[in-house]
């Protein structure tokens, strides 16, 4: 993901800004990261390039 | 909720396993509804494709010019898939009904042939007039009921056998009034029909013998009004080819 995608996307929990931590950028690409809610402290992945912002209860690793 | 969680996960399951099947699909990569929803967002500068799929719509906007173009889906493989395949479109996995976009974030937000998979369509018709601009617009496309509730009872009763991760297909109407109910105004609402060939149709959810024999034998058997709404046309007893009723909406938030 580019940086500028940071404008517009938030926590889907609680809609509040998220706090970009970069492990490796490639080419303008945050290629791996992890992105957390200033408010709640949840933490989203970035992986492959792509940010998972599915709520937890969503997430393919959370038991249903 | 716990319900509505769990279902939205296996649809998300079961479209990664299809990302590739939905890439080639004619039904979703073609035709002239495509163009008309890429034309009523031309001229947005940020737009938001929720259940990009694929990543058709997405991959239109940005041919149209629209500078921002992200697409949204639940299943990491279909929006990996999207990305791929198109140029200037930023991937997000993320849930239509707890979208992950700021309030005013974007300009334009279109859907399309996705919502009658949602457990709560109107939580994402909320959604979407949260993150949209004042001056910004949704474009919806889906499948539509028609009103007679027969007719609509036997079209989401082929459509759920087909693919379990059919909801419901709604009527204008309901679309309609969600859209007031969430402060739009809706400017514009093209209908249509779309002619499926029945092979086709059945095999983009890799139907099996007896699940497809079982819709065949329901829309052979339709009486006289589905048949004459729906199309549907057989040759020897077969279904060759049948019509589902489309329509798309656009909706803006001003006064």
């Amino acid at each position: 993901m580019k940086r500028d995608l940071m404008d517009i996307i938030c926590c889907p929990l609680d809609k509040h800004d998220l706090d970009l931590d970069v492990e490796s950028e490639e080419d303008d690409e945050v290629v791996a990261g992890t992105l957390t809610c200033t408010d709640c402290g949840e933490t989203y992945p970035i992986e492959d390039g792509i940010p998972n912002l599915l709520p937890p209860d969503m997430r393919e690793e959370t038991p249903a | 909720m716990t319900d509505h969680t769990d279902r939205k996960r296996e649809t998300a399951a079961s479209f990664g396993a299809a990302a590739d099947a939905y890439l080639e699909s004619d039904v979703h990569g073609e035709g002239r509804d495509l163009e008309t929803l890429a034309d009523w967002c031309a001229d947005a500068t940020t737009a938001l494709d929720v259940a990009t799929g694929a990543g058709h719509t997405a991959g239109a906007l940005a041919d149209r010019g629209v500078p921002e173009v992200v697409g949204l889906d639940a299943s990491p493989e279909m929006v990996r898939t999207a990305t791929d395949a198109f140029d200037g479109v930023a991937g997000v996995v993320g849930d239509a009904e707890r979208l992950p976009v700021a309030d005013d974030g974007v300009d334009a937000v279109t859907c399309r042939i996705a919502a009658h998979h949602f457990p709560d369509p109107e939580a994402f018709v909320a959604e979407a007039a949260r993150v949209l601009t004042a001056d910004g617009r949704l474009v919806v496309e889906d499948n539509v009921a028609p009103p007679d509730p027969d007719l609509g009872a036997f079209l989401n009763r082929v459509e759920r056998l087909r693919d379990p991760s059919h909801v419901e297909s709604y009527t204008v109407e309901q679309w309609r009034e969600w859209l007031r109910d969430a402060g739009f105004t809706v400017e514009r609402t093209a209908r249509f029909k779309k002619t499926l060939d029945f092979d086709a149709w059945a095999a983009a959810q890799s139907l099996d013998g007896e699940t497809r024999e079982r819709v065949e034998t329901i829309l052979r058997e339709a009486d006289a009004d589905a048949r004459d709404l729906f199309e549907i046309e057989t040759r020897d007893g077969d279904v060759e080819s049948f019509a589902n009723l489309k329509a798309i909406f656009e909706a803006t938030l001003s006064e």
